[in-house]
């Protein structure tokens, strides 16, 4: 027998920090059926018996009006876990208790974690627990998940609670039958004399008429439910009679007219009135003399002149050392995949006598592809640093209070803001970090906004052809090419808030929680997390499109020129699509097309199919001293690291860039004239966006939607290449 | 007009089983001199009895009102009041800008009124009249939503969430929001009775943060001006 345990909670009240303590590393990370929102399983053997836990989304209540609403409720509905742990914030512990009072009426047995037990002692809040636990029939344990104070409570504590009172439907429904029976039971909530009666003619109705149904479902809970009007309750009714459809209209309507107010609101008055009762009973509030540290902070932070300022200058230091700090970690990877590494592969394979397409598809593309992969893990590593770091600690929900009303004209959250800064660096982590967006439209709308976020990835692109057209307005033309971006973005946005997101309004209630220090075990697990699930999921298909191009490039067998190629071909017979925006040539095309899997790429193209270089044969390594060597690559990249993100501080001198290639310069102009390198730097700054993302998107909002975003991204782009070359030649350019 | 019988008596009329609660509240229902709701009473009470909950004020009263022992009134702001009944009937004047309630009786109308139900065919069991205006002291002043906050005790003054200045509390009167929302802010604890208080405006003007059971919570102007609170006097109160 599998011990199946679900956490519920209000959100941010250190549920998942109480799920990490227990389950730790064995975590498995994935989604729900059908929507992203993140689910968190564990599967381990505890006293003998296995275990699993599952951490349902944080939520305030059991209705079905959000998307964590539904995922709670449908998994308690539908699993029925034999214990349901309810964490909740000892702190606030009535606000809390609304949705505990709710999980009681499924009649699971529930484990109240007090959660933040410390923080509660500390403000002089004592809780008489066990009163708590007589009061509300549930077990009670203390808890701090920080320290994992009383955390090794909660799975005994759990365990013999399912073994004390099974979560059968049908022991909780007979309890409900019989009324006397429910009266003497304190913990199922009580909603006075007017609503109380009328959940009881609503239970029996309900084994009357729709007895298959009660069956399944908790008889309370469902009548509670569908007199307080909830759309999913009602959902749960089809194929039942038209007769108990009226019935509760019926009293639905008596509820309204006697209360004066529409019932939902009398059945939650009813339970923050209970919450009131129990809470006034077991807690005694010691008056305590303590500064306010997260008032104090809110009074700078949100300070109506600092605070956009404050801001700026953290989304600054966040884009900052993400990229910059990151950067000597991605150079060490790839030359450790590209050296050692690949020439390990290839000297393995040789030993085995195998032939040398082989070696090619193995360097080229697969450790090519997973060694592309792998040059995302810094950039990552130090965006869910932050990014941890933010939400954990509170400002992530002060930086959207702070930017909303700018992003609420277009269609956007104020948490919207981060990502789309981020995009500015990387795409990719840009994608990952639209998580902290509560609702999937804004989601789905701020991903769809991301690719035109010109990535650093573009900005070598630029650069090649700057060089070699425009050195006198560099800077005007590649700040152009961003303020593009970011129009295009906000255009885009009313375009899409009122097409494919019409009246949809989400809604604005966002919790600022107190300022907290997130732990360093919480915040490695985060990150663990994250990055296992990218290099896991986003890794698989880069890995197989770097493959098939790789084929692409190489087919049919012995091909020299890369313009004979399927590849070559591909690109010659898309090459006229592009001929009406200024670049009809394989070349370009070919670049292009390259160019998905990453932006930079097509820099590095144009470089071998204009500059073609001789490949520099392998030479057989000293497998030791090449470890040797990667070891001190590492530590060094390390303290370059450091230097970079101290020198973006302005603390130490910046190290020197490396010149922009020249060579290719010249050949470009030979290719291409002025107008036409504008249409293609255009073209490049929003058409599809590159393998990485798309995959990122398709792990994140599903393939459609990251399908969309390319089919749109490529038209936008295509059309405004167009507008910008035939507009051109009409002003009289070439 | 109030009764001075003791409250044993008045339970024991009313065929109510004299707990210490009920007494207590019933208590604190007589020694008020005016019209109290239920929020009023429960904080009457809890100085009475510090450990009464409001679920318990809220069942009582309505036991009270279901067996006569006391008068529910509904003057239209959202409240039920209430009073020990009467032995003798009478009527009330309303001031819809102060909530003032002024009680009177004229034999002339109670004449007229079992007249009007007689020759109607009506048997009169009861009736209640209420006036509603402005009472003298409001007369001539300007409408409420345009006042500075009420000082005056007894004086109500009503706003939507959004026109509250940072610092300002108000109690909750009415959450007008659709469905959903409705749900969402029910959930988050904003409901009729509640006290909350306005913290801070974002920097861009919106959104808003507000106090309620001990969280802080960010909404936006349209979510906000759904709230409509009765502005209660704070200390830290200012106005911009």
């Amino acid at each position: 027998m599998t011990l199946r345990i679900a956490f519920a909670g209000n959100p941010n009240v250190g549920k998942s920090a109480l799920v990490n303590a227990i389950a730790g590393t064995r975590l498995h990370v994935g989604n729900w059926p059908g929507v992203t929102v993140e689910k968190k399983e564990a599967t381990f053997t505890f006293a003998g018996e296995e275990v699993r836990l599952v951490d349902l989304p944080g939520t305030y209540s059991l209705s079905s009006y959000s998307i964590e609403e539904r995922v709670t409720r449908d998994y308690l509905l539908n699993e029925r876990p034999d214990v349901v742990i309810d964490v909740v914030d000892a702190t606030h512990l009535e606000r809390n208790l609304f949705l505990t009072l709710q999980l009681l009426e499924l009649g699971i047995p529930v484990v109240l974690a007090l959660n933040m037990w410390d923080e509660a002692k500390e403000r002089g809040i004592e809780i008489d627990t066990e009163l708590l636990a007589k009061v509300l029939e549930v077990a009670v344990a203390a808890t701090v998940a920080t320290t994992r104070e009383g955390v090794g409570e909660l799975l005994p504590t759990a365990r013999r609670l399912a073994a004390a009172r099974p979560a059968t439907i049908a022991a909780h429904n007979a309890a409900c039958r019989d009324a006397s029976l429910a009266e003497a039971r304190p913990h199922v909530a009580r909603y006075g004399p007017l609503v109380d009666p009328e959940v009881r003619l609503l239970g029996e109705a309900l084994h009357r008429d729709a007895a298959a149904l009660v069956e399944r479902v908790p008889c309370r809970w469902l009548a509670v439910k569908l007199l307080e009007g909830d759309v999913g309750a009602q959902a749960l009714l089809d194929g039942t009679g038209e007769g108990l459809r009226k019935q509760i209209a019926e009293q639905r309507r008596r509820i309204q007219t006697l209360a004066g107010d529409d019932p939902a609101t009398v059945i939650s008055d009813g339970r923050y009135g209970v919450a009131k009762g129990v809470v006034a009973e077991v807690i005694r509030q010691r008056p305590i003399d303590r500064r306010d540290l997260t008032e104090l902070i809110d009074r700078v932070v949100l300070h109506r002149w600092l605070g956009i300022p404050i801001f700026f200058a953290m989304l600054w230091f966040v884009f900052h050392t993400t990229f910059d700090g990151a950067q000597p970690f991605v150079d060490f990877i790839n030359q450790v995949i590209t050296g050692p590494v690949e020439r390990w592969f290839l000297v393995g394979l040789t030993a085995i006598g195998a032939p040398g397409w082989v070696a090619s598809l193995v360097s080229e593309g697969v450790i090519g592809g997973a060694g592309f992969v792998l040059t995302f893990v810094p950039i990552l590593f130090f965006l869910y640093l932050f990014m941890g770091i933010l939400e954990g600690s509170g400002y992530m929900a002060r930086a959207a209070f702070v930017m909303d009303r700018f992003f609420h004209t277009i269609g956007l959250h104020g948490k919207s803001f981060i990502p789309m800064i981020l995009g500015f660096g990387c795409n990719v982590p840009a994608v990952y970090a639209t998580r902290s967006l509560d609702s999937y439209r804004d989601r789905v709308l701020t991903s769809l906004l991301i690719p035109l976020m010109s990535c650093s990835a573009r900005l070598p692109v630029y650069a090649v052809f700057v060089a070699a057209f425009f050195v006198e307005w560099r800077s005007t033309v590649i700040f152009s090419l961003y303020l593009l971006g970011i129009l295009l973005a906000v255009g885009m946005g009313f375009l899409f808030k009122r097409s494919l997101f019409r009246g949809e309004a989400p809604v604005f209630v966002m919790e600022l929680p107190p300022y907290r220090f997130p732990t360093f075990r919480s915040l490695m697990l985060y990150i663990w997390e994250k990055l296992q699930s990218f290099v896991r999921k986003a890794g698989t298909y880069i890995l197989a499109t770097s493959v098939v191009i790789w084929f692409f490039l190489n087919l049919p067998w012995g091909v020299q020129n890369p313009g004979d190629s399927y590849f070559g071909r591909v690109a010659g017979t898309v090459a006229p699509l592009f001929a009406p925006v200024g670049f009809g040539t394989w070349q370009a095309t070919g670049a292009l097309l390259t160019g998905v899997i990453a932006k930079e790429v097509v820099v590095s193209t144009m470089g071998e199919i204009y500059t073609p270089e001789p490949k520099v044969a392998a030479t057989p390594p000293a497998v030791a001293a090449e470890i040797a060597e990667i070891g001190r690559g590492f530590v060094a990249a390390c303290g370059d690291s450091v230097v970079a993100i101290l020198a973006g501080l302005r603390l130490l001198p910046a190290p020197a860039q490396a010149p922009p290639p020249s060579a290719l310069a010249q050949r470009m102009r030979d290719t291409f004239t002025p107008l036409r390198a504008i249409a293609f730097m255009v073209f490049v700054l929003t058409y599809i966006p590159c393998v990485v993302t798309m995959a990122a998107l398709g792990q994140e909002l599903g393939w459609r939607w990251s399908a969309f975003a390319a089919a749109y991204l490529l038209s936008l782009g295509w059309g405004l290449a167009f507008l910008t070359y035939q507009g051109g030649r009409l002003l009289g350019f070439a | 007009m109030k009764t001075t019988r003791d409250l044993e008596t008045l339970l024991q009329e009313s065929e109510i089983a004299p707990t210490a609660q009920r007494r207590v509240i019933a208590q604190a229902i007589r020694d008020n001199t005016g019209h109290p709701d239920a929020e009023t009473i429960y904080h009457l009470a809890r100085q009475i009895d510090p450990h009464l909950g409001i679920a318990t004020v809220y069942r009582t009263l309505k036991l009270f009102a279901e067996k006569g022992l006391v008068d529910r009134h509904d003057f239209g702001d959202g409240r039920a009041r209430y009073e020990v009944a009467p032995e003798s009937h009478h009527d009330h004047l309303i001031c819809v800008r102060c909530g003032t309630v002024v009680e009177f009786a004229r034999a002339q109308i109670e004449a007229l009124q079992e007249e009007v139900a007689r020759d109607e065919g009506f048997d009169l069991l009861d009736h209640r009249m209420e006036l509603y205006g402005l009472c003298s002291a409001c007369r001539g002043t300007r409408p409420r939503i345009l006042d500075p906050p009420a000082t005056a005790a007894g004086a109500r003054l009503v706003r939507n969430l959004a026109q509250l200045a940072p610092g300002e509390a108000g109690r909750i009167v009415r959450v007008g929001a659709a469905e959903k929302l409705h749900q969402r802010l029910l959930s988050m604890g904003l409901v009729v009775g509640e006290v909350i208080r306005v913290e801070r405006i974002a920097p861009l003007g919106d959104p808003i943060s507000i106090r309620v059971k001990g969280t802080s919570l960010a909404l936006r102007h349209p979510e906000a001006e759904a709230i409509v609170v009765e502005v209660v006097p704070t200390a830290g109160g200012r106005r911009k």
